[in-house]
Order: structure tokens, then C-alpha cells, then sequence
């Protein structure tokens, strides 16, 4: 099973949002990697607006809900923490109001780990895929799948602006579970 | 004047041509100049051309039988102004010359000239002057650093005589000093590739290791090999800045060749080709440097013995060739001249008066240099036992044969405008040498010092034989009664002062192995040498001792030193010092000694032996250790040994006294990378990229603080854009190769590593990225014959032994790796880290006191480490004290909160007995 984190759902809910992105030292965007593809979406509004760092610019759907954005990768990662951005204000209507998260293999055995209820939210918005137990901090899968389920004011299409993915940065030791917190061995543990 | 429109030749055409060059406006000119206003006559005169208007004093009108009238403009530098040679102007006119008579100024009648430039391709004697000129305007631009106007002059000259080897090699290299590989290449390959003109083969060469076409530029070296083989310019070549050669010696030519070949995949020639050229010429310090890089085993304190190049620079006399060599150098000169005849040398004069003044003399001697370059080894050499007579020739008369010397060597090399520069400015000169000497006797006795130093070289030209004479009788009185050989006693002399330097000094003067026929020449020379003087067996013992010692000579001095050196010598005044030769040999002795410190310091630097670098680099006078270069070299050492803060300082240090170095600085900022001073590599990495934009070193420290902030991928442009700047670059891959690793990008990462180790084989950091990234993918056998081969390049790094104790202990071999980390401990005793590795590959074999012993020593060392409580955690485990497992395991536990995953598990199994050790990692 591709999803480690076999945890079902969870009822969350996100007010408002960040302006900026602060995102811990510790993480890395993961999403640069993936082939990130969308159910439908406007021409010129496509796939690329998500990731172009722009906030000006948005994807918009352009079919029947659930609206999904699919983020395939080629190879097994670890993934703790999905950001969107969304802005209420200027999207009114078109703004999430519930989203799910999914993962898997592939399209073929997707299965949900989260979902979240955004309430007006405005900015980065934060969804962490780390469970309750320590041992489930990440999900490590080959696919993750965000989707729309409704849109505020019941609105049809949506509108997100960007989506950023975390992953635990990799150890610079390999095969070691643990960072060194020590100067003395986080400096003289490699060669540059 | 039949018509208003003039033609000038070459550079002036455009000055001729623009209306205003009218004859009429011509001897406004003239008049203006005649009456020594230089400022009117420029102004008349709408030239673009600078150093015209600067510098015309007097013009003179030489109209010849036909319609044709040369103006010639002579042109007299103001006297703080360095000569311009007279250019001249032609122009389709009468001559005028009534007129300016009739105005005062000076006329002079030439033969008729046959035809203008561009109208005839027949080289008349004028055009042959023309050329000289024009060989004089492109060296003055040379000198003064105007390429473009050099390269312009360099066409016209070309298009004068296009088959001419010495214009087109004029031409070459106005394309190669103006970075323009592709033109110079061009220009001189076929002279080149025929081997006929050294100068073409030697630039062709160097474009060719510009284009990376090493082979053929091996081949037109190899080619050429007859016209420099014997060469060698250090004994008696004045390399001041008033003259200047554009033909290479033989050590410069080694080198050449050498980094061809290293290019070119033939390493083991290539450092052959090094060690001649050192042996040549042990001031070669780019052949050193390339030669530590070859890892070739070099005995450093071994170097810097003074070679009989060196002696004969410094000492009074030359041993022997030099004579046969000045003897046969007229013959020699007057075949290559086409340019110079007295009488077309608008310097003659000039020269002459120099000469007979005393100064001259080292023109002379650059002039004996060159001649003595250009010949051909061996038949010289069997001159060379009869030189004694036909030195004495040249003993003689002072001021004659100076100065037709003079002329031959401007013959054989492209003449040299400024021969009378060096005069103003001797004092100048001297300063600045002493300055950049630290030298103790040269502070101590400074202007005595600076005669010295000029005086062996003057004694090393016939002219100033009889000084040499003279000198050599004083200090050697007592060693030799009656020494008719004037070539002996310098020898002689050599030999007695300098017994623990004979050896290799003699031996390295030997002509290049590669010429075995030299050598033996030599020997004979030796034999004839012994017959006549009463020191014979000395000299023959010599000899053979320096064929003992010929394996690989090491030189270094920085060029610069050695030109201070050389300007010293030009601007003292000559006059015969008896004692001259003790203290330049004091000096040079005290010279070489540092340079065999530096030397020594560098070679143990290439081979990775820190502590002896950072030995030999403090072991050098304060002066030096406090210069730029070597305080870079003490911070690469720190660095290498991970001494990273002791390297920051160094660093810091280097930065505060020398801000616009760029070399070494990619160092600086892996040391600040390492130590995490995001700060201060931000603000470095601003200083540098403003200082010099295009450097690759400015580019990986932009880099390296990216890659702090991690920010990867941008990390990863910069280190791109450096190797782009450098495509040779190898730590600019090796960086690129870490952020490939970041970003988890293994194959790129591979791709990088392997175009460093493509650029220098001996970087090691390339070959540990390597192990890395297999390490990674879990090839761990892959992994460790990487490590191992940077182990090899390095073997004194405790962090790739480390690394290859973990690849080892992956693959099921706890013994290696106990080996490999006891390694590491004892390379580096302060490495917290070998210590960890050493004591949990103990834990693992089930030594647990031992473990717990280095754990709890580790313990006091970095307190604040999780993963060693944790491992103390388990070690009290394994010993059943369960108190103190928890203990531990909640200090880790407090200290890395993200690893409370393993923690806690460690901890729910604290009863069970059994326990996976290395499940872990």
C-alpha cells in the first residue's frame, strides 16, 4: 500500500491564512518534481498557474466538482505539508470551501488522508499530512490528488492560486534516521 | 606640391589622407615643431593619433629625385616621454624643401625610394625600413599595453611583407595578447606547423592550449624543437622592462609544451617537459605548480639549488657556453635580420652613445642573450672550448662592438623603441624592487645590493668582461693562482662558495635530457675547462655529480620576484664591484630558500600532507608569511585539515589585507559554508562579485550562500554560471554536484561529479561526491571504490575514511570498518565524529565497554549531540541499566524532538533483550 498513513479522515477547518510563506527550515518543496496535471481547467488558466510562483495568476476549473489536482512523482517521496494559496477576497465564489487530499499509487487505488474545510480563507493556507502518531509524520507515496469537493457560495468553478508540497529534507548522512543537532557533527560530517 | 592629398604609409594613412595633411599643412607643421612648440605643431596636425600629438619635436622633409617626397616626420619623445620611433610620412609632392630651408629646418635627402607602399610589393630598402618602423610602433604599443593599436599596426606590416614569419608572428600575437585564440591560430599556423619561425610556433602553440587543440600545437613545438632546444635567456637575459622578447627560451617553451601534453593526455611527457623547464629555469613557478599537480614525487627542498643558469645570472661570469655563443651570434643575427641595417635604425646613434655610456652594456647583454638563444646547440658547443681567444675580441674595445651587437640583437628579435626608458627611471625601479623584496640583504645594504645585482649580469657580457675578470681574480685569488680562462674562474668560484649547491646547480644546468648530444657537448666543455685551470677536478667532479642528481628538479620563484630582480640590476648603475658576487650569491642563496620553503609548502599542499605545508609556509620570514599568496595557501592547508575556524581567520585576514584577491576564495567560502556564517559568505559573496563580476570564484560563493540559505536550485545556477566562466573549474562542478544531491537528483549529480574529476583528476571532493551518491543509491561497493580513490588523492582526510568505515560496516564488514574509524581517529584525534562511528561499530560487535568508554568520552566533547545519548541510551540498554538508557534516551529525546519517532521506540523496547543494532542506520 502506497500510503503509509493509513489514518481516515479528519475533520478540520482553516479561517483566514498567511500572507507570507514561512514554511520550516527542515522542509523542502517537493512539488518541483512531480507532474502535476488537473481535471479540467479555463485556457489560460491552466496547470501552470498554480506552480509560477505568481500570485496574480490562478487555475480555474472548468467542469464538474470534485475539481482535482493531480501531483504524480516518479519515484516513492516523503510528504508532510501541502500550502495553497487561496484568496476569498478576490475570488469570492470560486474559493474552496472543502477540499480532500488523497494518495496512492495511482489513480487506481487513491485513498483519502485528509480534508479540510476552509472558511473565507485569505492567503497561504496550511494542511499538514503528519498524523497523530510520531511514527506518521509523512506520507511517502507516488501520488498525492487534491480536490475540490465545494466551493464558497456554492459556486461552481474554482479558483487556486498556488500549491506548494513539503517533504522532510533528506539526512546529508545517508541511511542515518537522524540529523546530527551538534555543530561539532553537523559541520565536520562532510566533504565539500 | 602637385597635389594637396597625401599618402602616408601604414597607421598614418588616415592622417595623411584627411585634408588636412597637406604638405602645405605638413610644414606648418614642421615649422611649428621646428621651433619646438610640440603643442601647436599637434594641433596643426589633426591626427588622431595620439603619441603624434604628444610627441613631435622636428620634422624633416627628404624629397627624392622623382615626384615623390618622403616628409619624414622625426619624432623625439619629450624627455619624460618614452621614444616613439620616427614615423614618416610620405607624400606625393615636390619637396619642399627650399621652403623649409628657407625656414630653418633641416632637410634630408634620401635615395630615391622605389614605390609606395601599397603601389608595390617590392621590398626596397625603404619599405624595409618602413617595416622597421612600423616593428618599432608595434612594440612601443606592446609596451604600453595598446593591443588594438598593436594588432591595427600588425596588419599594416603584415600586408607590407605577408610571407615574412616575423610579421605574421607580430601579428599572431597581437591576437593572442588580445585573447583572440581563434585569429592568432590562424594567422601562424602554417609558419608554424613548417617549424621555421619560433616565435609563430610558440604563439601557435599557445592558442592552440586556448582552443584545447593540443596536438597540433605539440607538433609545431616538436617541429620547432631546433630552434629552441639549446635556448635559454635566464643567464644573461635582461628582462627588464625596456626589453622586451617576444621570442620564447627554452624553459618557456618546456613549459609550454608541457601543460600541451598534459592536455593532451600524456602525462608522463608532460612531466618530463616540466622538470626541463625548471631544470632550465627553477623561477618556472607554473611548471612547479602544474608539476605538484601531476602528484609526481618531487623532493621539494631538493629545488632550489642554484643552477648554472642561475649562477651565471648572478654570478660573474657564465661557465663557458655563453662565449661560443656570443661568437657565433652575429652570423646568427644577421641571417634572421631583415629589418635593421645601421643605417635604417633610426636609433643608431642613439644606441651607440648608450652603449659607450655604460648603460648600454645591458642591452647588450639581452642582446648576447638572444643571439646565444637562437643558436643551435651543438656545433656552438664545440666552439665553446676555444672560446677564451675570441672573447677576448670582444674584450677589447668597449664602445664598437656594443654597438653593432646592439644592432644584431634588434635584428634577431623584434627591436625594442624604449632602450633608453630604463634610464629615467632607475631609482624608481630599485625602490619598488626592494619593497617587493623582503630579502634581509637586500634591505640591509640596499643601493650597494642593487650594483651587485646589476654587476653579474654585466660581467656575463663580453662587454663587461674585463670586470668580470677582475672580480673573479679577488675572490678566487687564493683558490687559483694564475687563471688565464676567464670562464673557469667564475666556475671556479661557484663551486667554492656554493660546495652544498654545486651538485644539483651544475647538473641542472645540463641541457634537458631529451638532448643527450648537449650534454655530452657539455661534458667536453667541462674537459677543456679542466685542462686549463687548475681547479679541473673540482669541475669534473661537478659534472658527474650532477648527472647523479639530474631526476626532477624543482623550482619556484614567482616571475615577479625574479623581474624585480631583473629591474634591479638594469637601473643600478654598473661599475665593477670586487666583491660583487658574495652577496648576490647571499642574496640568491636567500631567495632560493624561500622559494624552496614556498616550494615545499605547496607540493605538500598538493599532496594533501598538511601538517608539513603548514610547516614549511610558517617556516617562511614573517614578510612573506604575511603575503597574500602564502596566506592563502596557510588557509587551503587549515581547511583541508578541517580546521575550518582556524581557516576563517586566515582567511579573514587575507580578505582585510589583499580585498580584490579572487583565488582560493571558493575556499573561503566553503569554510564560511561549513562553519554556517551565512552572514559574513553574504556579505563575501557581495564583495567579490564586485569586485570582479566574471570570476568563477565570486559565482561559487553566491553559491555556497544560496546553498546555506538552501535555497538549491538557485545555489545550483551559480555554481552553473561559475563553470560557464571557467569551464575548467572543477570544484564549480564538484559544488554543483552537492546541490544535485539536495535537490535528491542523483544521475545530475553523478553527470557533475564526473565532468570534475574530467577537468583534474586529483580532485578528490569529486570522487567522494561520488561515493556519496552511491552511497546513497546503496551501491555500496560502488561507493567505497570511489571513497577510496579520494582516500587515495587524500589520505590524510579522517572524513572519507569516516565514510568508507560506513560503507563497510553497510556491507557486513564491522572489522574494516573498525579499522577505517581507528584511521580516522588517529588522522584527526579532535574528530568527534570518527569517535561516534568508532564506538557504535563497537556497540555492534558487541564490545560494549569499550563503546561505552569512547560514548562517555564522546559525551564531554559535544554534550548537546541526540544521537549520542540515544546511543548511550542503547548502550545502557544492552548493559541492563535501565535507569540510565532512559536517562539518555530522554536527553535525546529533549535535543531532537523530530527524531522522537526512533526514540520512543527505542524506548517501548527497553525490556525486550533483543535488540537490532544497526537496523537503524
Amino acid at each position: 500500500m502506497a500510503t503509509e498513513s493509513s489514518e481516515g479522515e479528519e475533520e478540520g477547518k482553516i479561517t483566514g491564512g498567511n500572507h507570507v510563506l514561512i514554511v520550516e527550515d527542515d522542509l523542502r518543496e517537493l512539488g518541483k518534481k512531480a507532474a502535476w496535471s488537473v481535471s479540467s481547467c479555463k485556457p489560460g488558466n491552466g496547470v501552470g498557474s498554480l506552480r509560477d510562483d505568481n500570485l496574480e495568476t490562478y487555475w480555474q476549473s472548468d467542469g464538474a466538482q470534485p475539481h482535482l489536482v493531480n501531483i504524480q512523482f516518479q519515484k516513492k517521496v516523503k510528504l508532510q505539508l501541502v500550502v495553497l494559496y487561496v484568496d476569498f477576497k478576490l475570488d469570492e465564489s470560486y474559493t474552496p470551501s472543502k477540499i480532500s487530499i488523497r494518495s496512492g499509487d495511482g489513480f487506481h487505488n487513491l485513498k483519502e488522508i485528509k480534508t479540510m474545510e476552509l472558511i473565507k480563507p485569505s492567503g497561504w493556507v496550511y494542511v499538514s499530512l503528519s498524523g497523530n502518531d510520531p511514527r506518521e509524520t509523512f506520507v511517502n507515496t507516488f501520488m498525492l490528488q487534491i480536490a475540490v469537493l465545494s466551493n464558497h457560495l456554492n459556486g461552481r468553478d474554482t479558483h487556486v492560486r498556488q500549491i506548494k508540497l513539503y517533504g522532510p529534507r533528506p539526512n546529508p548522512i545517508p541511511h542515518q534516521p537522524f540529523h546530527f543537532t551538534s555543530r561539532e557533527f553537523i559541520t565536520y560530517s562532510c566533504v565539500r | 606640391m602637385r597635389r594637396a592629398g597625401g599618402l602616408a604609409l601604414g597607421a598614418f594613412t588616415q592622417v595623411a589622407g584627411s585634408a588636412a595633411a597637406t604638405p602645405a599643412a605638413l610644414i606648418d607643421h614642421a615649422v611649428c615643431t621646428s621651433h619646438n612648440n610640440s603643442h601647436a605643431a599637434a594641433r596643426s596636425l589633426p591626427t588622431p593619433h595620439r603619441p603624434l600629438q604628444r610627441c613631435l619635436t622636428r620634422a624633416r622633409v627628404a624629397p627624392d629625385q622623382s615626384t615623390l617626397a618622403t616628409v619624414r616626420v622625426g619624432v623625439h619623445a619629450p624627455t619624460n616621454h618614452p621614444i616613439l620611433p620616427p614615423l614618416r610620412l610620405r607624400l606625393q609632392s615636390d619637396p619642399p624643401c627650399d621652403h623649409l630651408r628657407s625656414l630653418g629646418i633641416a632637410c634630408d635627402f634620401f635615395p630615391p625610394p622605389p614605390l609606395l607602399l601599397h603601389l608595390e610589393p617590392a621590398m626596397g630598402p625603404s619599405s624595409n625600413a618602413m617595416a622597421a618602423q612600423l616593428r618599432q610602433m608595434i612594440l612601443y604599443h606592446f609596451d604600453n599595453n595598446f593591443y588594438d593599436n598593436a594588432l591595427f599596426l600588425a596588419g599594416r606590416l603584415n600586408s607590407i611583407d605577408p610571407r615574412n614569419s616575423d610579421s605574421i608572428h607580430l601579428l599572431a600575437l597581437c591576437h593572442l595578447r588580445l585573447g583572440q585564440y581563434k585569429a592568432a591560430y590562424d594567422y601562424c599556423r602554417l609558419t608554424a606547423l613548417r617549424g621555421a619561425h619560433l616565435g609563430c610556433a610558440y604563439v601557435f602553440a599557445q592558442a592552440c592550449l586556448a582552443l584545447e587543440k593540443h596536438t597540433e600545437g605539440v607538433a609545431a613545438l616538436e617541429k620547432s624543437r631546433v630552434l629552441w632546444s639549446g635556448k635559454t635567456q635566464l643567464g644573461g637575459g635582461r628582462h627588464e622592462d625596456a626589453s622586451k622578447r617576444f621570442l620564447p627560451d627554452a624553459a618557456a617553451v618546456f613549459c609550454l609544451l608541457g601543460k600541451l601534453l598534459w592536455a593532451n593526455n600524456d602525462p608522463k611527457r608532460a612531466v618530463e617537459c616540466y622538470v626541463e623547464a625548471l631544470k632550465l629555469n627553477p623561477f618556472m613557478w607554473d611548471a612547479f605548480e602544474r608539476l605538484c599537480e601531476t602528484n609526481t614525487p618531487i623532493r621539494a627542498s631538493a629545488i632550489f639549488k642554484p643552477n648554472p643558469e642561475l649562477l651565471a645570472f648572478l654570478s660573474t661570469g657564465r661557465p663557458g657556453d655563453e662565449f661560443p655563443l656570443a661568437v657565433a651570434q652575429p652570423v646568427q643575427s644577421y641571417k634572421t635580420s631583415n629589418w635593421y641595417t645601421p643605417s635604417n635604425d633610426p636609433f643608431n646613434g642613439k644606441i651607440a652613445t648608450d652603449s659607450s655610456s655604460g648603460l648600454g652594456s645591458s642591452n647588450i647583454t639581452s642582446k648576447l642573450n638572444i643571439g646565444a638563444s637562437s643558436i643551435p646547440s651543438a656545433p656552438m658547443f664545440s666552439l665553446s672550448v676555444e672560446t677564451p681567444p675570441s672573447q677576448h675580441e670582444f674584450d677589447g674595445p668597449l664602445g664598437p662592438p656594443a654597438a653593432s651587437s646592439t644592432h644584431q640583437v634588434f635584428a634577431m628579435e623584434p627591436p625594442n623603441a624604449p632602450v633608453r626608458r630604463h634610464r629615467p627611471e632607475p631609482s624608481v625601479n630599485g625602490e619598488m624592487a626592494k619593497l617587493r623584496f623582503g630579502d634581509r640583504a637586500r634591505l640591509k645594504t640596499s643601493s650597494s645590493d642593487v650594483n651587485d645585482v646589476a654587476e653579474p649580469r654585466k660581467t656575463s657580457s663580453q662587454i663587461a668582461h674585463p670586470k668580470r675578470t677582475i672580480s673573479g681574480h679577488s675572490t678566487q685569488s687564493s683558490a687559483s693562482g694564475g687563471i688565464s680562462d676567464p670562464t673557469a674562474a667564475p666556475q671556479r668560484r661557484s663551486v667554492r662558495l656554493f660546495k652544498k649547491d654545486r651538485e644539483t646547480s651544475v647538473p641542472a644546468a645540463a641541457p634537458p635530457a631529451p638532448m643527450k648530444d648537449l650534454r655530452e657537448i657539455r661534458k667536453v666543455r667541462a674537459t677543456g675547462t679542466r685542462g686549463r685551470t687548475a681547479t679541473t677536478s673540482t669541475v669534473g667532479r661537478v659534472v658527474s655529480g650532477n648527472r647523479k642528481q639530474l631526476d626532477p628538479g624543482e623550482g619556484a620563484l614567482k616571475e615577479p620576484r625574479l623581474q624585480s630582480l631583473d629591474m634591479d640590476a638594469v637601473s643600478a648603475p654598473q661599475r665593477p664591484l670586487p666583491n660583487d658576487g658574495s652577496q648576490d650569491r647571499d642574496a640568491l642563496k636567500e631567495l632560493l630558500e624561500l622559494m624552496s620553503k614556498l616550494a615545499g609548502g605547496y607540493h605538500a599542499l598538493c599532496r594533501y600532507q598538511m601538517p608539513l605545508a603548514l610547516q614549511c609556509f610558517q617556516s617562511v620570514p614573517t614578510q612573506h608569511r604575511d603575503s597574500p599568496w602564502v596566506l592563502a595557501q596557510i588557509g587551503k592547508a587549515q581547511y583541508e585539515q578541517n580546521n575550518y575556524l582556524e581557516a576563517e581567520r586566515t582567511f579573514a585576514r587575507l580578505r582585510k589585507m589583499c580585498p580584490s584577491r579572487m583565488q582560493d576564495m571558493e575556499v573561503y567560502s566553503t569554510v564560511l559554508w561549513h562553519l554556517k556564517n551565512d552572514t559574513e559568505l553574504a556579505f563575501l559573496s557581495h564583495e567579490l562579485v564586485e569586485t570582479e563580476r566574471l570570476s568563477p570564484q565570486a559565482w561559487c560563493t553566491i553559491g555556497n550562500s544560496f546553498s546555506l540559505s538552501r535555497d538549491h536550485d538557485q545555489a545550483l545556477k551559480c555554481f552553473k554560471r561559475s563553470t560557464q566562466l571557467d569551464p575548467k573549474f572543477a570544484y564549480g562542478f564538484t559544488l554543483q554536484g552537492h546541490e544535485h544531491v539536495e535537490n535528491e537528483e542523483y544521475e545530475k549529480a553523478l553527470l557533475s561529479y564526473r565532468k570534475a574529476i574530467a577537468v583534474d583528476r586529483r580532485h578528490y571532493n569529486g570522487w567522494y561526491g561520488l561515493g556519496k551518491v552511491y552511497e546513497k543509491l546503496g551501491k555500496y561497493d560502488m561507493a567505497e571504490s570511489h571513497y577510496r580513490r579520494a582516500a587515495e588523492i587524500n589520505p590524510n582526510n579522517s572524513i572519507i575514511r569516516v565514510c568508507i568505515g560506513a560503507v563497510l560496516e553497510k556491507q557486513k564488514k564491522p572489522l574494516l570498518a573498525l579499522q577505517q574509524y581507528e584511521k580516522a581517529c588517529e588522522l584527526a584525534p579532535t574528530s568527534a565524529i570518527s569517535k561516534f562511528k568508532k564506538a557504535r561499530v563497537l556497540l555492534s560487535m558487541r564490545r560494549i565497554r569499550e563503546a561505552l568508554a569512547e560514548f562517555l568520552d564522546l559525551k564531554d566533547m559535544v554534550p548537546d549531540e541526540s544521537s549520542l545519548h540515544f546511543m548511550l541510551g542503547r548502550t545502557y540498554k544492552v548493559l541492563h541499566d535501565k535507569s540510565n538508557a532512559i536517562r539518555h534516551f530522554t536527553i535525546a529525546l529533549n535535543l531532537d524532538p523530530k527524531a522522537s519517532q526512533y526514540i520512543k521506540e527505542a524506548m517501548e523496547d527497553l525490556d525486550d533483550d533483543d535488540d537490532q543494532m544497526d537496523d537503524d542506520d
